[in-house]
């Protein structure tokens, strides 16, 4: 491995020259997103390999800290980070150890489970899927029912989780489990660490509308977990995954794939000859100017985050806005093809290979997950505006 | 926000609770008012008329954004009175014009707001200043007319844009000069009228601009009117939404606030996002602004009027249906800032219109977002 720069050390400008530099000599062509794949993630050894040439060239893990192999980036340069994938059109990649289980590990683990889980998640020898939502707790998660039982050294898992992301590209899961019973409902929840590959797990991949079979259900049955793999203090798992919210909301609302669809209308606008229908070019001329506005607001709160402050909870409405949005551009695109439209997979229109029903239905699901927008709503409503409770 | 911006926000905020009454506005709907003299000379006195002139007319280097602090406080408490066409539009126009007798003296009459200053541009609705006006300037006097001219009263002077030699030129024309006529219309909580010049004689021997100059003085002047009339749509934006909240947490039905309803916490939601979403438009275009590249300011200040004008109706609408009944009342004060927002939402162009000439100066900017 290169010696580890130290980036914080250099010019924001300078920094985002040279990973941008780095990003057109190294990130394979063929994986770059496109009107095809405007959303393209790179999943098993499209991803693996990805992220092992980051972390050999000392790219990976923008927001850990140095001591733990990470960048050690301020948050200003997290964004340029960010903005420079977008800009070299890199595909994204669903990487929850690097994303959440690294930094609660450095929050809320111990010194052996950081030792253990930080530099396999780096070197990608372990995956990480994360198990939350299960068939009875969706939106109301706190209502999980998957159960852990102390039993001597280990705990005994019995439930089901659903919706896991790649958990068949998957080593590892972390996961909210039901410890104990009390009151509140969001207690006696603990957060534990499985290896995917302990007798007693199955799981089954489910078809999503956009034909691919990126989500799973996993079954556990009778599964001994060691106890070391409590993460935080028992019952207390819902305050461990709550932790990194705050940020998490923010990378979620980013306008990145907004971009892609507006960048997708554009070209579509153009190859079916509406240029001069004035009735799309308004209909254009909204959503153009809605991802413009949405990013001047992004940059704003993101800028107040840079200068020291703390991502709030108004930044809630990050992700509702903009997941909205993208499924606004979604619809112009699949209305204004007309028949094409109506085409499931691949169509040339004019020079342009897109595949429309792809891009409509794999934006519909964002207005659900990483809590459902609805619920988002009642967030922003009790906490930000503080209107009144029943 | 820097010293001089908090100060003056206080100082207005001091201002409009003391000398700023709802209660004023109300009545006499349809029927044109005249501008508060009263009023507007003590603005005069806290040196905010004339903001945005240049210093060789006396101005301090306090421009556009120290206006659009005293713009959103204007909207935060639906203030009727035309700050920005009587007098940051008059004073950006004369700040580009060169020193001299008549120019210092407008200035002075600004400052001071002894006389209005007001500029007569338009002459069709929905007009945006990229053509020549068919008002005609023969050297000696003006014919044309114009339309919806703020704050034209007797002692007025109109800086009016018109036609020589098949260039752009702006002139001073007195109201109280040979073939000049108007009439007045109720428009939001003030009043607009339509201008008729029948050889109508010209303040001193020349235009003030002329050819170039006058096009890029009118561009920018207008740009920075729509800017910090963005600012103020804003501020009546978010003022509507607060009192609304009030308003449904203290309002009980069914033995709860109706505040506690989900429909209506998801609607102030959505509303309190397109608020967020227009003041970032409004700062971003102040900050284009102030680094002076014409066609940037177009895009930026036509984003910006476009989102704070929707979103100013949006949340009027809204905010009378929110609060029932009361709210189709004159009674109300959620009405008057409803009032408000129906003249700023036209003025200086309609949000599609500005979302055209938005998109039009972004196309280029768009193409360098595909795909490399």
């Amino acid at each position: 491995m290169a010696e580890k720069i130290d980036y914080e050390k250099i010019s924001d400008d300078e920094f985002r020259l040279r990973f941008r530099t780095w990003l057109i000599a190294n990130f394979p062509a063929h994986l770059k997103q496109n009107h095809h794949r405007p959303f393209r993630r790179l999943r098993g050894d499209d991803a693996v390999n990805w992220l092992n040439l980051l972390d050999k060239n000392g790219w990976r893990a923008p927001a850990w800290p140095r001591e733990f192999g990470g960048m050690g980036l301020s948050f200003r340069k997290q964004l340029i980070y960010h903005e420079e994938l977008e800009h070299a059109g890199v595909a994204r990649v669903i990487d929850l150890g690097e994303s959440q289980l690294g930094p609660t590990l450095i929050k809320c683990g111990s010194a052996e489970q950081r030792a253990e889980y930080l530099p396999k998640i780096l070197s990608c020898e372990h995956v990480w899927c994360q198990g939350y939502s299960e068939p009875g707790a969706g939106s109301d998660l706190a209502s999980l029912r998957t159960s852990a039982v102390r039993d001597r050294n280990d705990f005994v898992v019995n439930g089901q989780k659903i919706w896991t992301t790649q958990a068949n590209d998957s080593t590892h899961i972390f996961m909210l489990v039901r410890t104990g019973q009390f009151p509140k409902k969001q207690l006696g929840i603990s957060f534990l660490l499985i290896d995917l590959k302990t007798p007693g797990i199955t799981i089954r991949p489910i078809v999503n509308l956009a034909g691919e079979d990126e989500f799973c259900e996993v079954f556990f049955d009778d599964v001994r977990v060691p106890a070391k793999n409590l993460v935080g203090e028992l019952d207390q798992g819902w305050s461990v995954a709550k932790a990194l919210l705050g940020y998490e909301r923010v990378w979620i609302g980013s306008p990145v794939l907004a971009g892609k669809a507006l960048a997708l209308a554009n070209t579509l606008v153009r190859e079916l000859n509406l240029t001069d229908d004035q009735g799309v070019m308004d209909r254009l001329a909204q959503l153009s100017a809605d991802l413009h506005d949405y990013r001047l607001l992004y940059a704003e709160i993101c800028n107040g985050i840079a200068d020291g402050g703390q991502p709030g909870v108004e930044v809630s409405m990050l992700k509702l806005y903009a997941s909205e949005l993208l499924q606004g551009l979604t619809e112009f695109n699949q209305e204004i093809a007309a028949e094409y439209g109506g085409i499931v997979g691949d169509v040339e229109i004019g020079a342009t290979l897109v595949d429309l029903h792809w891009q409509f239905m794999m934006a519909r699901p964002v207005t659900v997950f990483a809590g459902a927008n609805e619920i988002q709503r009642d967030i922003l409503a009790k906490a930000v505006l503080r209107m009144a409770e029943d | 926000m820097d010293d001089i911006s908090t100060m003056l926000r206080d100082s207005a905020a001091d201002f409009l609770a003391s000398r700023h009454d709802l209660a004023r506005l109300k009545g006499a709907i349809g029927e044109p008012r005249a501008l508060d003299r009263k009023l507007w000379r003590e603005m005069a006195e806290l040196g905010w008329l004339g903001l945005g002139l240049s210093q060789q007319f006396g101005g301090d280097e306090i421009g556009l954004r120290e206006v659009t602090v005293l713009c959103e406080q204007f909207g935060r408490t639906a203030f009727a009175l035309p700050y920005i066409e009587a007098s940051l539009i008059p004073a950006l126009i004369l700040s580009a014009t060169t020193l001299a007798d008549l120019t210092q003296s407008l200035a002075e009459k600004l400052q001071s707001g002894t006389a209005l200053l007001t500029l007569a541009w338009q002459e069709q609705v929905g007009e945006f200043e990229n053509k020549l006006p068919t008002t005609h300037f023969d050297g000696a006097a003006i014919n044309g007319k114009k339309l919806f001219v703020a704050a034209v009263e007797a002692d007025s002077v109109l800086l009016v844009t018109a036609r020589a030699h098949d260039e752009l030129t702006i002139v001073a024309v007195a109201a109280n000069a040979p073939g000049v006529s108007w009439r007045d219309f109720a428009a939001g909580q003030g009043t607009v009228s339509t201008v008729s010049f029948e050889n109508s004689p010209i303040l001193g021997s020349a235009p003030l601009l002329t050819g170039v100059a006058a096009q890029h003085a009118l561009q920018r002047a207008l740009d920075a009117g729509r800017i910090a009339l963005s600012a103020q749509l804003s501020g009546l934006a978010s003022a509507m939404l607060e009192r609304t909240i009030k308003f449904v947490n203290e309002r009980v039905q069914f033995a709860r606030p109706i505040g506690s309803f989900q429909t209506i916490r998801h609607r102030c939601v959505d509303l309190y996002i397109a608020t967020q979403l227009a003041g970032a438009t409004w700062r971003d275009a102040l900050a284009v602004f102030e680094k002076n590249n014409a066609q940037e300011i177009a895009i930026a200040a036509s984003a910006a009027k476009a989102r704070c004008a929707d979103t100013a109706q949006r949340v009027a609408r809204e905010a009378i249906q929110m609060h029932g009944a009361m709210g189709f009342t004159e009674e109300a004060d959620i009405g008057l800032f409803a009032r408000a927002s129906l003249q700023g939402y036209a003025a200086l162009g309609s949000p599609l219109q500005h979302r055209r000439r938005f998109l039009q100066g972004q196309t280029v900017a768009m193409q360098e977002l595909a795909y490399g």
